[in-house]
């Protein structure tokens, strides 16, 4: 089955780590006088779908209107002040919270014409230097706001951050495409509830729900609501939800090893900005007799040390057969963890590390025997499927398919491993 | 262009050392190193474009930048899901004839450009050659035998058509049949078996199944299929018209080629049909057939029938004693029913089972009692 066509934010991507490299190279080579930094390359998009990002100008697939240019940039952002935008990481002059990345576009305009926006610096009628402007593009940030888990919705518009601030306490953010918080009447046309036990029957492959919590409008009207019966740390819930009344439900995995902290209303403001579960995570020892939602994963022994995907290593490829498995299992057994922990987001780190590792494997099929050959290479074509697909069910916090992609990968793996001799 | 990726996949590497921990990016910080006419032409020209063409059965042409950017994310899905090429899994790989398949850089250059930004890069560049929408693939036939020309008005989207033709070569053994599609763009699939006149049962022997990208095999050496007399040739051919040009009328006139042994072989090619069982329950996730081979026999191909599409089909060869061994595990997809060739004949004894266990995600309707489940193409031993 095909898919109409719709581009994706590649294009943004492909600015994003050009302008990162090009700043970070011409700092480096950066002479005495200092130069202007270079300009985003200019793309197109379309007024109204903004992620269409085309290279050329032209008419949008989705609805035929004209594109218009634009420069994308990475920023980084207040997490409190969307006002602060700024252009290199650091703290909010407003408040001291770390900034955070975003995406936005790049204009500049004039202090007597803020409507009027061009695409390249220069001067304003009064001879003054036109002023950089920073609009935060759709999908421009996707970091959780209080603390929480945050996923994107099948329908790339919705996007949900749950958080657990305290035993038997579930709120659900929701936001649009920029990041901007629903207002209560949005929130009220979506139900769902909060499962915290749920048994699967393999003989029917039916599952049943055990207990839940139906989701409600806050009091304050800016989030919904749910009150589980809490049991202990880790809290593993599923959060079953029809964002528009006719359409599917979604689910959305969530794992709080401890209670969420919202930076928002943390008095103390350094360094907390992250405000993920992930990064502010107490140690909380696993609480024995889980939930029927405990993830079904098995990591492997071989589990490397921290697996969080920002320890990940940067070392250069290996080059041996053995050493490149070695790092392909370390990979496997990062990546089991944050399954295992609920870090869905950032299971995409050590997926396409291996896949960089996969790759290298390639030159080495020639040298193996026929029989070898005939079960490595079709497993290294999986393992790299495989990487990609963890990489697409990444962000969409579905437990199940995530954790099917995984046993996939590790399947691959082990048929690599056994065509290459290494059992 | 090496210095272009070294410089792009540095790109990426400085994104990921300069940005935050990659713990809060949803979105990935990957980039294409790749180009549309450098690297993405060459493969889809090799492995696609028999069918993804301007005038291919496929709904767009991935040869060229402007038809293949805007279905980007589209076959990043098909790709990552496994839809893409068509021949879906198949184990053990080495003992069925492959298709040309993907190699796993291929498949991450085609993933890395469409989630990359799709660029297009330098049409001087490119390399690979343009594959032809329609030809016969073993060389010309023996003998070619036009079908009547299928009218498809606007208002018909898809359609099947059975067609008949007498086949009047008395005697002569048959090792090949192919099918030349007359308008590329419409002709889905074709079944063409052969059946004794004036009715054709179910027993009718299957020549070819065609789809499209697919190629023909021979008989092993020294086999065939022996045309009897009074025979007819049956073609079963699905039209379905391309979503861009769905209101548009259609025409197709396709030939089917025959390739003749030069000499008869004593060997008379037949084949086992395994049938549904009883259902147990009015839905099920799966269904089981089998079939006890009645003399010693030599399996040389199996091919799925259409009641197994979507599911993932296990055949398992069953000795006297009890001792199974797997033959063929695949995931049969509706329309793309095919003949998997085995690379070298596995030899059955007289009172071995074939059994075929097919089973779907989820729980389906029955599959009635004696529908055709499996065809496997023998020879005597």
């Amino acid at each position: 089955m095909y898919h109409p066509p719709v581009r994706t934010l590649g294009g943004l991507c492909t600015t994003l780590v050009a302008i990162a490299w090009l700043s970070m190279g011409l700092a480096a080579q950066r002479p005495a006088a200092p130069a202007p930094p270079p300009l985003p390359q200019l793309v197109h998009t379309c007024p109204m779908h903004p992620d269409v990002v085309e290279a050329r100008p032209g008419t949008c697939p989705l609805c035929k209107m004209n594109l218009v240019g634009a420069r994308l940039d990475a920023s980084w952002m207040c997490p409190v002040h969307a006002v602060v935008i700024e252009p290199a990481s650091g703290s909010c002059r407003l408040c001291g919270r770390a900034l955070v990345p975003v995406t936005v576009s790049l204009a500049w305009t004039c202090r007597g014409d803020v409507n009027a926006e061009h695409l390249e610096p220069g001067l304003c009628q009064d001879g003054s230097p036109r002023i950089t402007k920073r609009t935060l593009r759709p999908h421009g940030n996707h970091n959780p706001q209080h603390g929480g888990q945050f996923f994107m919705a099948p329908d790339n518009w919705h996007h949900l951050e749950g958080t657990y601030p305290r035993p038997g306490q579930f709120r659900l953010h929701l936001y649009d495409d920029y990041a901007r918080a629903l207002d209560a009447p949005k929130l009220q046309a979506i139900t769902g509830r909060l499962v915290t036990e749920e048994r699967y029957d393999p003989a029917t492959r039916t599952t049943t729900e055990v207990r839940s919590a139906a989701l409600r409008l806050s009091r304050d009207g800016t989030t919904l609501e749910a009150a589980p019966a809490h049991k202990s740390w880790p809290v593993r819930a599923t959060l079953k939800i029809v964002l528009k009344k006719g359409e599917p439900e979604h689910r959305f995995d969530f794992t709080f090893p401890a209670p969420t902290v919202d930076p928002l209303a943390s008095k103390t403001a350094t360094g907390t900005t992250r405000g993920s579960q992930t990064s502010r995570r107490p140690a909380v020892p696993p609480a024995p007799g889980a939930t029927a939602s405990t993830p079904a994963i098995a990591v492997p022994d071989a589990a490397p040390g921290p697996a969080d995907a920002s320890a990940s290593p940067t070392s250069p490829t290996p080059s041996t057969i053995p050493e490149i498995l070695e790092a392909l299992r370390a990979r496997h057994a990062e990546i089991g963890l944050l399954v295992q922990k609920g870090d869905f987001a950032a299971v995409w780190v050590p997926a396409f590390q291996a896949k960089d590792l996969a790759l290298a494997l390639e030159v080495h099929l020639g040298h193996l025997l026929a029989a070898q050959r005939a079960t490595a290479e079709p497993a290294l074509f999986r393992l790299v499927q495989g990487a990609w697909r963890l990489d697409a069910v990444g962000d969409g916090g579905n437990r199940e398919e995530i954790e099917t992609a995984y046993r996939a990968f590790g399947d691959a793996l082990t048929d690599l491993a056994a065509g290459f001799g290494d059992r | 262009m090496t210095r272009g990726r070294s410089i792009l996949a540095l790109c990426t590497a400085t994104l990921t050392l300069w940005g935050p921990p990659p713990g809060t990016l949803a979105h990935k910080p990957i980039t294409s190193p790749f180009t549309f006419y450098e690297d993405v032409l060459p493969i889809t020209r090799a492995k696609c474009g028999q069918c993804h063409a301007p005038d291919g059965i496929a709904p767009m042409s991935l040869l060229t930048p402007e038809s293949a950017v805007p279905w980007g994310e589209s076959m990043k899905l098909e790709l990552v899901a496994g839809h893409m090429p068509p021949w879906g899994s198949l184990a053990p790989a080495d003992r069925f004839v492959a298709r040309p398949r993907l190699t796993a850089r291929e498949l991450n250059v085609l993933l890395t450009w469409a989630a990359g930004g799709t660029p297009a890069g330098d049409p001087a560049k490119t390399g690979g050659d343009e594959p032809p929408l329609a030809r016969w693939s073993m060389g010309p036939p023996d003998a070619v035998m036009p079908l009547a020309e299928t009218s498809l008005p606007p208002e018909t989207a898809a359609s099947t058509r059975d067609l008949v033709l007498p086949l009047d070569y008395n005697g002569r053994q048959l090792v090949a049949v192919d099918l030349l599609p007359g308008t590329a763009s419409v002709v889905r699939s074709a079944r063409v078996s052969m059946g004794a006149r004036p009715e054709d049962a179910g027993d009718d022997r299957v020549l070819a199944l065609w789809v499209p990208g697919d190629a023909p095999a021979r008989l092993p050496a020294g086999s065939g299929w022996t045309i009897p007399s009074n025979s007819n040739l049956r073609v079963r051919v699905s039209y379905r018209k391309r979503w861009d040009r769905e209101r548009e009328p259609a025409t197709d006139r396709s030939q089917v080629g025959l390739y003749f042994a030069a000499t008869p072989g004593p060997r008379e090619a037949g084949a086992l049909r395994l049938r549904a069982g009883r259902p147990n329950i009015p839905t099920s996730d799966r269904v089981t057939g089998q079939i006890v081979s009645s003399a010693a026999v030599r399996v040389v191909a199996i091919y799925p029938e259409p009641a197994l599409a979507g599911s993932t089909v296990h055949v398992e060869t069953v000795a006297g004693d009890g001792t199974r061994t797997s033959l063929a595990v695949f995931s049969a997809r509706a329309g793309w029913e095919r003949r998997y060739w085995l690379v070298e004949p596995l030899d059955l004894a007289a009172g071995n089972r074939l059994e075929v266990t097919a089973r779907w995600p989820g729980p389906t309707a029955a599959v009635a009692e004696g529908t055709p489940l499996l065809g496997v193409d023998v020879l005597p031993r």
